[in-house]
């Protein structure tokens, strides 16, 4: 009954102190928005990342290369093939290339293999000399099936045999959905003797897919290991692991840069909070002098911070949702996926999860505490008639 | 009669600067018996507020004892401050102190919510105080809304809220007209009827009459 009393009296004090509460939530607000934004962002490249590599190859084998990935001989894959448990080995060349000043990802499978791997939703699928790309890039470079794209090409002269680079002539043969990822926005995807030729890797690829039977897949991944000491077998859930950790380290590094973007703003919590802060301690003055204890006070302190941070973290989430869904993360997204501009040219991944709010409400709670609890208890521990004098 | 209490070679001091200091009470020795009104009297800055907070417990004194109910005030930590004056006091100050903004009923029942007394109760608690000093038509009226003298009714009303033992009053007749004066000393004689002690602190000669002892204060120190 007496936790109730002080709740009400804490709601009392936010409703009679209209001005400075609202001045406080929005200060929250402003703070709390951007780190609610760049985690449901994070967690939403995360989740788009395990999801491709759930749906990729059950492994991928490529040469070391001084403890590196490597190219590896294309007729590999046939080897592959022959062992028990394989249902699948697809050499694969994948690298990254400029096009029209734009850094895109180039892919080249074999053509059987590219329906299974795109949705076309204009066009056709390619064959020899010809591309597929994603609908962003489609949109950003001005392409249309049956538009063509230079491709630089490495090639090596014939009679002093120095490498240069000529441009070679791709028709685009489709375009493919790839509003939904941002793996797929600057994908162009082409038949693999093209992109051997483009790269000059004859007989060689940057690694073969290998989807196996579940049961089977460490025998598989042994196999493939005899063959071939120096290759290096990257299972689904190394991948994971990579993806995991990689994202683990950019939202720590993230984590700690907001925390000194924090402490750098608790002055100005401290501020704010201090509003009205003469009548204040008279009202705590006046509570302590009919009665209450001070960890009444602070107890109605706490409370008044909890309602403040209530109503400033799901309104923090609530514009962060706008500004990722409807904004599409404009100005905050590019801190977080490479090469795209302040607003990208596809649908940002985000995933808001109940953590998320438990996260705002903890920041907002640690805020408004760091700001005002100091100053109450300090009052509060201050002989009523001295502070009402 | 026993005594409620007793102040031994009270000091009070201020410090002003780093060497100087103020001395608002010197050497206060008196006993207040249980059960009546004591009046503390003396032109103004002659100490009375302090001494009324200092038997308060609002504020320590520099030096001496103050014994309340046997119990020597001095050796008590904060929080058992805090608890006496919630179980057994009742303060009207001089300028009301009152929390702005807070409809007048609500006013009245902020003492009773550590004690642990539910909504229904209190608010009745509170309106029976006030339907008794005359304020039951502003009960929702917030102190903004409210004249000095109301503020002065509404303020009582809360010193009486927690039906204490010791009843505090900072010049409880300052800034009220003749017939409400008149009212609130007949509650006063009536509350002492009860048996609670009641010590008030004024310049008001009219109250020199009601009270069961004096003490007259003259630049910090008891005047015999």
């Amino acid at each position: 009954m007496k936790t109730m009393g002080i709740l009400t009296v804490a709601t009392a004090n936010l409703l009679r102190h209209r001005l400075r509460t609202f001045v406080v939530v929005i200060c929250l607000v402003v703070i709390i928005t951007p780190f609610v934004s760049a985690l449901a962002l994070l967690e939403g490249i995360k989740k788009e990342a395990l999801i491709s590599v759930q749906e990729g190859a059950d492994l991928y084998v490529t040469m070391d290369m001084y403890g590196r990935n490597g190219m590896i001989p294309m007729e590999v894959a046939d080897e592959i093939k022959k062992i028990n448990g394989v249902l699948k080995a697809v050499p694969r060349v994948i690298s990254r290339i400029y096009v029209e000043g734009r850094l895109c990802v180039l892919l080249g499978i074999p053509l059987d293999e590219i329906e299974e791997t795109v949705k076309i939703i204009d066009g056709k699928l390619p064959d020899d000399g010809e591309i597929v790309v994603g609908r962003a890039l489609a949109r950003a470079l001005g392409l249309e099936v049956g538009s063509n794209l230079s491709l630089g090409v490495r090639v090596t002269a014939i009679i002093d045999h120095s490498p240069f680079i000529m441009k070679r002539v791709y028709r685009v043969a489709g375009v493919f959905d790839s509003d939904t990822s941002i793996w797929s926005s600057d994908l162009i995807l082409m038949g693999i003797d093209d992109a051997i030729t483009i790269y000059e890797m004859e007989d060689f690829v940057s690694d073969i897919a290998v989807y196996a039977d579940p049961t089977k897949l460490q025998d598989v991944a042994d196999a493939i290991q005899q063959m071939n000491a120096y290759f290096r077998i990257q299972s689904k859930s190394i991948a994971k692991q990579y993806v995991k950790r990689g994202f683990n380290r950019k939202g720590g590094i993230f984590v700690l840069l907001y925390t000194f973007a924090f402490i750098l703003a608790i002055p100005v919590m401290l501020i704010v909070s201090g509003t009205g802060l003469t009548e204040r301690k008279k009202e705590m003055a006046i509570l302590k002098a009919t009665g209450w204890q001070t960890d009444e006070v602070l107890q109605m302190a706490f409370f008044e911070n909890t309602i403040i941070a209530l109503i400033s973290a799901p309104v923090s989430v609530l514009i962060s949702y706008i500004w990722l869904k409807l904004f599409n993360g404009a100005f905050i997204a590019q801190m977080f996926i490479a090469e795209i501009d302040s607003i990208a040219p596809f649908r940002i991944p985000v995933q808001f999860t109940f953590g998320t709010l438990l996260m705002a409400i903890f920041f907002s709670l640690i805020f408004t505490l760091v700001g005002s609890i100091y100053s109450t208890w300090r009052t509060a521990t201050t002989p009523p008639a001295e502070v009402l004098r | 009669m026993s005594k409620i209490i007793i102040c031994e070679d009270l000091y009070k001091s201020y410090p002003l600067g780093r060497s100087n200091e103020v001395v608002a009470l010197t050497g206060i020795n008196l006993s207040i018996e249980k059960g009546t009104i004591a009046l503390i009297t003396g032109p103004s800055g002659s100490g009375k507020t302090t001494l009324l907070s200092i038997l308060g417990t609002l504020e320590r004194p520099t030096k001496g004892r103050v014994i309340i109910n046997d119990r020597t005030v001095n050796e008590l930590s904060d929080a058992a401050l805090a608890r006496l004056r919630r179980d057994t006091m009742g303060f009207l100050f001089q300028d009301y102190n009152l929390i702005p903004r807070l409809p007048a009923w609500e006013n009245v029942t902020y003492p009773l919510i550590p004690l642990g007394v539910n909504t229904s109760e209190r608010k009745k608690r509170a309106l029976h105080l006030l339907e008794m000093l005359g304020l039951y038509h502003r009960h929702t009226h917030t102190p903004e809304q409210l004249s000095g003298g109301e503020r002065q009714r509404l303020s009582l009303a809360r010193a009486l809220v927690n039906d204490p033992e010791i009843l505090l009053l900072d010049e409880p007749t300052s800034n009220i007209d003749h017939k409400t004066a008149e009212r609130i000393m007949q509650l006063l004689r009536e509350l002492r009827e009860k048996g609670k002690s009641i010590i008030i602190s004024s310049h008001d000669g009219h109250l020199l009459s009601e009270a069961d002892q004096t003490f007259q204060l003259s630049g910090g120190r008891l005047v015999e």
